[in-house]
């Protein structure tokens, strides 16, 4: 006998005046983008509004790939539904979510995202585009928690593993090195770097698997279970990359400024962005050949 | 019904725009550290000047003719060469951060009391965002006494 799958009371609007769902949908996305940006570049002294400069900074900072997703997400926005009158019960989520997000801590955006992108994937009336936004909306909100302060702490430990590894790098580079907790000492330079939760190889991780997750969906391709081998050379390619950059950080004062506050930080910004793009075109490149053979093969 | 649930969205938005905004500007650390600084050696009755090279304070105690030396140290050790300004032979050292007084830097421990107090001010606990540097004092030998004033006001638990 088969199971038929009883849809869930949805109370739709009536009426000339009803609301479209996929006008709410795209409300729910503009509601919590607006409030994500707005906590990002808000300014942080004491009594003046954030200028132009420190607006841009903050943008840049959160990442090429924070900026990409977002493209992602608008792009797809006003097709997230199929045709017709906005639910009760989606209208009120647009509400929730809105009020979540009005709180002025970044983890609220991130709350408000995972019920929104939940939401998105269980919506029965959701679209193929609608699952790609709630995907994309997890992923952000995975990243806003991974990167919280309420996450320094584990960060710290990872940091300390980070200087155990770059000591033991900078012993294999013939320079005499130690570590205790978080510091580094390059007693050859006689100089020392303290890793902290920021640049611990743990905290760009979810950032890198954001990344991964965009580009597989710029490039058509739906997330599959065989991609996870590839998301973890991402990652591994993430960790080896910030322990280079640490090296190079405790190897002189010179080229800890260098590598810190001068262009080594594009040049460190451009290899993170040139792995995290590498990675998901290889695993779709894979999937390609593997999946859809070209029409003049046939197969045995 | 559709004309007021669009203002309904449109007031969600503008209320969020303005208190992100309004939040950002709650107080955070002093805007001139250096300038926080002396006014806290004037509290425990130490006279400074202007800050010499590599804005190193010097200050004079009613009750010791030596100079003492203050300066302020990001707590990432990223500018710990600056302390080569200091006299070489500088007395005891005290090392303050968030209401801690230690004679030696331990950048774990300061660390740690940095994410405790970001993750209260994240929560609304605390009042200030904590500040990411903490304040080197170095004594003179001649005057032991001055290790007893209350150095930790210079950088606050709160």
């Amino acid at each position: 006998m088969p199971i038929t799958k009883k849809p869930a009371a949805d109370f739709p609007m009536r009426g000339a005046d009803a609301i479209g769902i996929r006008e709410v949908g795209f409300w729910s996305v503009l509601i919590v983008a607006i409030a994500f940006w707005a906590n990002i570049v808000r300014g942080t002294g004491p009594a003046e509004l954030p200028g132009v400069d420190s607006m841009a900074a903050g943008v840049l900072e959160n990442g090429a790939f924070d900026v990409f997703a977002w493209i992602l997400v608008f792009a797809r926005a006003a097709r997230m539904f199929e045709a017709g009158p906005a639910s009760w019960r989606r209208i009120s989520a647009t509400f929730l979510v809105g009020v979540i997000a009005l709180a002025p801590v970044r983890l609220a955006a991130g709350v408000a995202f995972v019920i929104l992108g939940g939401s998105l994937l269980w919506d029965r009336r959701a679209l193929a585009a609608g699952r790609q936004v709630g995907l994309v909306l997890l992923a952000l909100a995975f990243e806003t928690v991974w990167t919280s302060r309420f996450l320094a702490q584990p960060h710290l430990l990872a940091g300390q593993g980070d200087a155990k590894i770059t000591a033991f790098l900078l012993g294999l580079l013939h320079t005499e090195a130690a570590s205790h907790a978080n510091i580094v000492d390059n007693l050859s330079a006689n100089f020392s770097i303290s890793v902290w939760p920021y640049c611990a190889s743990s905290f760009p991780l979810a950032g890198v698997g954001l990344a991964f997750l965009v580009m597989l969906l710029y490039l058509d391709q739906a997330p599959r279970r065989r991609h996870l081998v590839w998301l973890g050379m991402s990652f591994i390619g993430s960790f080896l990359l910030t322990e280079v950059r640490l090296v190079l950080l405790a190897t002189s004062q010179a080229s800890y400024f260098w590598w810190h506050n001068g262009p080594g930080v594009s040049i460190y910004a451009v290899a993170a962005l040139a792995l995290a793009v590498v990675f998901p075109i290889l695993a779709t490149w894979e999937t390609g050949t593997a999946g859809t053979p070209p029409g003049d093969r046939l197969v045995a | 019904m559709k004309t007021l649930l669009r203002c309904g969205f449109v007031a969600l938005i503008v209320l969020s725009v303005a208190i992100q905004l309004t939040h950002g500007r709650r107080g955070s650390a002093d805007s001139d550290p250096l300038a926080a600084l002396a006014a806290g050696l004037e509290r425990l009755n130490v006279r400074t000047g202007r800050p010499a090279a590599g804005d190193i304070l010097t200050g004079h105690a009613p009750s010791c003719q030596q100079p003492l030396q203050a300066m302020l140290l990001r707590i990432d050790g990223a500018d710990d060469g600056r302390m080569r300004g200091l006299r070489p032979d500088g007395g005891a050292a005290r090392y303050i951060y968030l209401g801690a007084v230690t004679e030696q830097p331990n950048r774990a421990v300061i660390l740690g009391r940095w994410v405790e107090a970001s993750v209260l001010f994240t929560v609304g606990l605390r009042a200030t965002r904590p500040q990411s540097l903490l304040v080197l004092v170095v004594l003179p030998r001649a005057c032991p006494d001055l290790a007893a004033l209350e150095w930790a006001t210079l950088s606050p638990a709160d």
